[in-house]
């Protein structure tokens, strides 16, 4: 029975797939969301999809650069649905985390993170797939939907504003 | 660009990311798929009651639709070219300005607002911005109406920013070779072309098939909306690469 045979071994890969990411991608969520119970529901949600799907996947090679694009695209989602309920932008910055996490974060990384938060979406995106995430510009490319040279156009732009975001609050 | 700062911003990243650990994390398994909705006994029933009529009153139009729809001719919505619009050109996220104005293109964008980027139009009298479309570029591609307004094949041309500057869109095949020109193609990603009825169109490859001759295509369409191009799913297209100049709709031996 070759069918149900690749299917137990798509759901096995899905699995293991769980156990090995399930943790980078929450965290990729966390970084997205700033929220660890939603980075946690977006992941969830995300393997939930892939098993809906018997763990099917064209290409399980894959499956991680799925995984990451699906995390993106629910937390792009999460973020919406988060502003549309509560009708205007919140000030997001490190304050959504928990007084303890933020206890935690040193004056320069709590001052970076704000500064990343007052990004486009699309900048925040890219600065954190490439320097949280370690993509590449094709890794990028492919997680978002867009070509690797938005991807360079978008980061470069997006560290231009970071830098000058810091500039000024440190002036 | 800074290295301190990109080496700071991977140190704050890191450390707000492993403030999550494996401890943190509330769910422990792997969730269980979903039932899906169709499958529940009431909707079940609905279905079957639905095909029913289907079967007996509809199957011959829906066929008839089914083999117009195959065709995917223009949707018949002839747009009213602007001569000014906001869209996400450079693919940053944010709206940018494009106008048309003494026979330039000019492109603001908002991440640099004190730089218009300029192309000078070919045909410069009576033209209009249709809208913005994804034609495979770093970012998005500006669609110009030509002479009259008409979105033809013959009256459009496309241009986008390239290497910090604006310019058009050229085909990437030749002309000879095709019977509807391609415009800026990702080989594997995306292919977009104008159909002979003037209809743009944009096709989504599967990476999983590069390389392959025979491929499954998402297409969809672009319809042209008060100064704004709207997506419209198509459907699967069949594209075999040796023999058809685009994606077409898939034959009987074709399949997905």
């Amino acid at each position: 029975m070759p069918v149900s045979m690749d299917r137990a071994t798509a759901r096995l890969d899905l699995a293991e797939l769980y156990v090995v990411h399930r943790l980078s991608l929450v965290r990729l969520a966390t970084l997205l969301v700033d929220d660890r119970a939603t980075a946690e529901d977006v992941v969830q949600d995300v393997f939930a999809g892939l098993a809906t799907r018997d763990g099917s996947l064209r290409d399980p090679d894959k499956a991680l650069a799925y995984l990451r694009k699906a995390v993106v695209n629910r937390s792009r989602s999460a973020l919406r649905r988060r502003r549309t309920a509560r009708g205007y932008v919140p000030p997001r910055g490190v304050e959504a985390a928990g007084p303890d996490e933020r206890a935690v974060l040193a004056e320069e990384h709590r001052e970076i993170l704000a500064a990343l938060e007052r990004l486009a979406p699309r900048q925040r995106e890219v600065l954190l797939l490439r320097y949280w995430s370690g993509l590449s510009e094709a890794e990028i490319a492919a997680a978002l939907g867009i070509s690797r040279g938005s991807v360079k156009s978008t980061a470069g732009r997006a560290l231009g504003r970071l830098e000058k975001i810091m500039e000024s609050t440190q002036t | 660009m800074s290295t301190a700062l990109e080496n700071q911003l991977v140190a704050a990243l890191r450390a707000r990311a492993e403030l999550v650990g494996p401890e943190d994390l509330q769910h422990l398994t792997l969730p269980l798929p979903a039932p899906q909705r169709w499958r529940r006994p009431a909707v079940m029933a609905l279905v079957a009651a639905a095909a029913a009529v289907v079967v007996a009153v509809a199957v011959p139009l829906v066929l008839k639709a089914e083999q117009r729809s195959d065709r995917a001719g223009p949707t018949g919505s002839i747009p009213t070219p602007v001569t000014a619009l906001t869209g996400d050109v450079d693919g940053d996220g944010e709206s940018d300005r494009v106008e048309i104005l003494h026979g330039q293109l000019r492109v603001t964008l908002a991440a640099d607002p004190s730089h218009t980027r300029v192309a000078n139009l070919s045909n410069s009298s009576d033209v209009g911005l249709v809208g913005l479309a994804d034609v495979g570029g770093p970012g998005q591609g500006i669609v110009v109406a030509g002479p009259g307004g008409r979105f033809a094949r013959t009256g459009w041309s496309v241009y986008a920013l390239r290497d910090g500057g604006l310019g058009p869109v050229y085909l990437s095949a030749s002309r000879a070779q095709v019977q509807e020109p391609t415009l800026g193609q990702i080989p594997g990603r995306l292919v977009s072309w104008i159909t002979t009825t003037g209809e743009l169109m944009s096709g989504l490859l599967d990476p999983a098939q590069q390389g392959e001759q025979q491929l499954s295509v998402t297409v969809r369409r672009y319809v042209p909306l008060r100064g704004r191009l709207r997506q419209e799913r198509v459907g699967q297209w069949c594209w075999d690469t040796a023999t058809q100049p685009v994606p077409a709709p898939c034959t009987g031996d074709q399949v997905h």
